[in-house]
């Protein structure tokens, strides 16, 4: 696999460029500061296809047009041109595969909205796969479906673009077996102006970057935004007590903050545990910085570490049975591992002179990391059971890659022309998005979980 | 291998705060210590220059006029032998009254992850904290913090403003 293919623009992509940029310039161009995304490079091996746009969707737009921008984005297929279309059917009774066929489409999303009382709008979508449509059928015998998915659902208009990601994820799901990230949420810290008049912002915004929330705003530093695994809660650094450096805890549907550690010295990197009832956190009350254990009911503390070299940006692994954790024990920073169970700690890190702020992809097989080589950081990605390390990107101030929960994408923190913004890689190094925000700095994002069940969205069948 | 440097500085440091010995006040030729200069409250200086012994305001002023930003190399959080001398000026008005408190804020350059810089610019504010308890400054005189990367003095993004930015502060 060659993690650092260099994959040239393709004809496809410039040539739907034009069609395609025109429909994402609709609702990327917004007067207010929100993420905006560029593909910058992609699979040649995107599979082909097409998202017709919904016949009646009109009160709900944009809807085709996320949908076909979710899958875009997952690098895994290669939307076609809204002109390049033979024919805009709303129900797969009524299309002319040959047409399709003939433009190299495997599947076609069709679809068609229809408005109810009280704002109220009925969805319903079908998943059309081509060679099953064109399939010769014996005499006599039923044609087989050509229609691989197909739901309906009532929604209130509020919640269109809500229910466009999860139509693409149920899509991306049933043509790939992976789970889609299309309905997730990302964190992020923004700073906007500068010196006298800088805020820090945390902001949630979906993960096609639409729709920013602010969290949290503070004339102080905002770091280290960390999720809790049931998407309620939000960890984060605040110094808005200067001189304290303190960890504090959101609730996201109230605002509600909790102070969870406000030792003497400092109190950052907060991490979750898998069952969301601990906090892994840097703390240096002790002397020097060193992990513990925050018990968030009994507000226990257990300590991890007992060395005086710098100990932080712990992390668990997703069956709660080891932390990962950097340290500069060794003479400079190098990420280690330490067992619960045998309160064993080992070196996981060997490449490079610098390795830290490492995360465990969900299935626990993965770490990704910030990995210096000759004085330029980037985000790497190591195998737990063979140590081999594979570098993802290549520009030189990589740092805070946070994985998708599908474990296909990672997002992180970068410098263009020296201002911050957000880009994302995914997990083979293959496609790379931007996403560059129109004022201030971006910077340390953190990837929601997979939400469980989606308000406001319901299947009428 | 750096750690062991630091770590044997940071032993040094102690054992000359245990032992009374001056390990670097010997560096300094402009102002004659008393060689159990760890007495508390009994310092005897000499004036830097031609302003003889100074105590009171006039040493608040000299040590609020000192240098008071002190630089790091990279990934290093040891204080260098220049700034050792610079910082008795500190630790002698310190020295005067145990009511007398200084903020110590570390900082580093934006290489690197915020969170280790955070833990880093402590490990420097640290360092000169403990250069100013050898020479008598009491612990509970001084407020120890890090900004880490995020508050740089310079906003360039290269060696000359990196070299600006990896540095600790004392402030009255």
């Amino acid at each position: 696999m060659n993690y650092l293919a260099r994959e040239s623009v393709s004809k496809i992509w410039i040539a739907s460029a034009c069609s395609l940029a025109m429909t994402l310039m609709l609702f990327f161009s917004n007067p207010h500061a929100e993420l905006v995304i560029e593909i910058t490079r992609g699979y040649d091996s995107a599979r082909p296809i097409a998202i017709v746009p919904f016949e009646g969707e009109a009160p709900l737009d944009p809807f085709s047009s996320v949908i076909a921008n979710d899958l875009h984005r997952s690098g895994r297929f290669q939307p076609l041109p809204l002109d390049k279309m033979p024919e805009r059917p709303a129900r797969s009774s009524a299309m002319n595969f040959e047409g399709w066929q003939k433009l190299g489409m495997e599947h076609v999303i069709i679809g068609r909205v229809k408005p109810l009382p009280f704002q109220q709008f009925q969805v319903i979508f079908e998943l059309v796969d081509i060679y099953k449509g064109l399939k010769p059928v014996e005499p006599n015998a039923v044609p087989p479906s050509p229609v691989l998915l197909s739901q309906e659902f009532i929604i209130h208009a509020s919640n269109a673009r809500k229910l466009a990601h999860q139509i693409s994820d149920l899509i991306y799901e049933k043509l790939t077996g992976e789970q889609g990230i299309a309905s997730t949420k990302i964190a992020y810290v923004s700073m906007i102006g500068s010196k006298a008049t800088k805020e820090y912002r945390l902001e949630v915004a979906d993960a096609d970057g639409f729709s920013p929330r602010i969290a949290a705003r503070s004339a102080r530093t905002i770091m280290s935004p960390a999720w809790s695994p049931d998407g309620t809660r939000i960890a984060y650094v605040s110094f808005q007590k200067w001189p304290k450096v303190q960890v504090l805890v959101q609730t996201l549907a109230t605002g509600t903050l909790e102070t969870v550690a406000s030792y003497p010295g400092l109190n950052t990197a907060p991490a979750w545990s898998p069952d969301g009832k601990k906090l892994a956190l840097t703390l240096s009350k002790d002397g020097n910085t060193e992990i513990y254990i925050l018990d968030l009911a009994t507000k226990a503390l257990q300590r991890i570490t007992h060395d005086e070299a710098i100990e932080t940006e712990a992390n668990w692994s997703p069956d709660g049975s080891q932390l990962i954790f950097t340290s500069d024990r060794g003479g400079s920073p190098q990420i280690y591992q330490y067992h619960f169970a045998t309160g064993t700690t080992q070196r996981v890190t060997f490449e490079g002179d610098y390795n830290g702020r490492g995360r465990f992809t969900s299935d626990g097989s993965r770490i990704i990391m910030v990995n210096r080589q000759k004085g330029q950081f980037h985000i790497a990605v190591q195998e737990m059971e063979s140590g081999a390390l594979f570098t993802l990107t290549d520009s030189t101030f990589d740092e805070s890659p946070s994985v998708a929960p599908n474990g296909r994408m990672i997002l992180y923190a970068t410098k263009q022309q020296g201002k911050g913004v957000l880009s994302a890689v995914s997990i083979d190094g293959r496609v790379k998005l931007s996403l560059p925000l129109q004022e201030g700095q971006v910077r340390e994002p953190a990837w929601g979980p997979i939400p469980h069940g989606i308000s406001g969205v319901s299947p009428s069948l | 291998m750096q750690s062991n440097v630091v770590k044997l500085v940071v032993v040094a440091i102690m054992m000359s705060t245990f032992t009374g010995c001056a390990l670097f006040g010997k560096k300094d030729t402009t102002s004659s210590k008393t060689d159990d200069g760890q007495t508390q409250g009994s310092v005897e200086t000499s004036g830097i220059g031609e302003s003889g012994t100074l105590s009171g305001t006039a040493l608040e002023e000299q040590a609020k006029k000192t240098k008071n930003v002190f630089y790091f190399d990279f990934d290093k959080s040891i204080v260098k032998d220049e700034d050792q001398t610079v910082l008795q000026t500190h630790a002698q008005y310190l020295a005067e009254s145990s009511s007398k408190n200084a903020h110590i804020i570390g900082h580093t350059d934006e290489r690197g992850t915020p969170e280790y810089n955070l833990a880093l610019g402590e490990r420097r504010a640290k360092a000169i904290a403990e250069v100013l308890q050898t020479q008598g400054t009491k612990n509970g005189q001084l407020t120890i913090t890090s900004y880490g990367e995020e508050a740089p003095a310079a906003e360039g993004h290269d060696e000359s403003a990196w070299a600006l930015n990896r540095r600790a502060e004392v402030m009255y």
